[in-house]
């Protein structure tokens, strides 16, 4: 697995011992391995906001991401990397469970959300319009400041197709945005 | 900069508020029984140790299944050879390919 060589906004590993405890924790010290997540968890649950748009599913979500981040920690090679490698398991995981989400969605033939409310700007449900792929990339562009070869190394796949979904990410918003104003 | 009223941007600030409030703190006690539920920790493994015993169940019903259809006198063995003669008059010569032939020893040919 390469490393990701992301300017950390979130968090980082070096500089404060904290590649120590990587190492501890990949050699099974759950203790090290705690202190660990309780630093990343205010960090990753902004990111996995973005993609779920719910508390309880990005809480959840993280938690998840966690444990297998626990479980394939001895696998990971290079300690300093650990702030990145968390990031992409959380990112992946919440956008793999957005996408899960979705496809139930149209397997209940139910809509994948109810219209925004226009008295005022409901950003989680503003964004439940967007795919969930598009959701993603928009969110880690516009708030979280990646740029498109990053976001490609976080959620998988070429800066190219990152820029096509977030082309058709604004599209959409800005489609929605006329209709909120026209109502 | 004048921004234009329907530009996505204008959702950046608010979606930044609403993404970076402050979290509920980490559930440590959920996190401590994953990390030590060994069911959880072994998922993988124990699943790669289902599928293959999966495997080698299919293998080895299969096997089984050929075997009985090689078996002389099976169904399927009858369909692809001739049934072994019991008559002495002919000479039975196994090729090194496998295949049978019965040569009549005596007799007009056929």
């Amino acid at each position: 697995m390469t490393a990701l060589d992301l300017e950390a906004p979130v968090f980082s590993a070096a500089g404060d011992g904290r590649a120590e405890q990587v190492r501890r924790a990949a050699a099974g010290d759950a203790e090290a391995f705690g202190s660990l997540a309780e630093r990343a968890w205010p960090a990753l649950i902004p990111l996995a906001r973005g993609v779920l748009l719910k508390d309880g599913d990005a809480e959840d979500c993280v938690q998840e991401a966690l444990l297998a981040a626990w479980r394939a920690l001895p696998t990971l090679r290079d300690p300093e990397a650990f702030d990145a490698w968390l990031r992409r398991i959380a990112v992946r995981l919440a956008l793999r469970r957005a996408r899960a989400e979705s496809r139930s969605d149209l397997e209940a033939c139910e809509p994948a959300a109810p219209p925004p409310d226009p008295a005022s700007l409901d950003i989680p449900r503003l964004l439940a319009q967007l795919s969930p792929r598009q959701r993603t990339v928009f969110y880690l562009s516009a708030v979280e400041g990646y740029t498109d070869s990053e976001i490609a190394n976080l959620i998988g796949g070429v800066a190219a197709t990152v820029r096509v979904h977030r082309h058709r990410a604004r599209r959409r918003l800005r489609a929605l945005l006329e209709t909120l104003d026209a109502t | 900069m004048q921004r234009e009223p329907h530009d996505p941007q204008r959702l950046v600030e608010p979606l930044r508020d609403w993404a970076h409030r402050p979290a509920a703190p980490i559930d440590r006690a959920r996190l401590t029984r994953g990390i030590h539920n060994p069911q959880r920790a072994r998922r993988s493994p124990h699943g790669l140790a289902v599928w293959l015993a999966a495997g080698v169940a299919l293998v080895a019903s299969s096997l089984l299944v050929l075997g009985r259809a090689i078996e002389p006198g099976a169904p399927a063995a009858r369909g692809d050879r001739p049934e072994p003669p019991t008559d002495e008059s002919l000479l039975v010569l196994q090729l090194e390919s496998g295949t049978v032939l019965y040569v009549p020893l005596e007799g007009e040919s056929r």
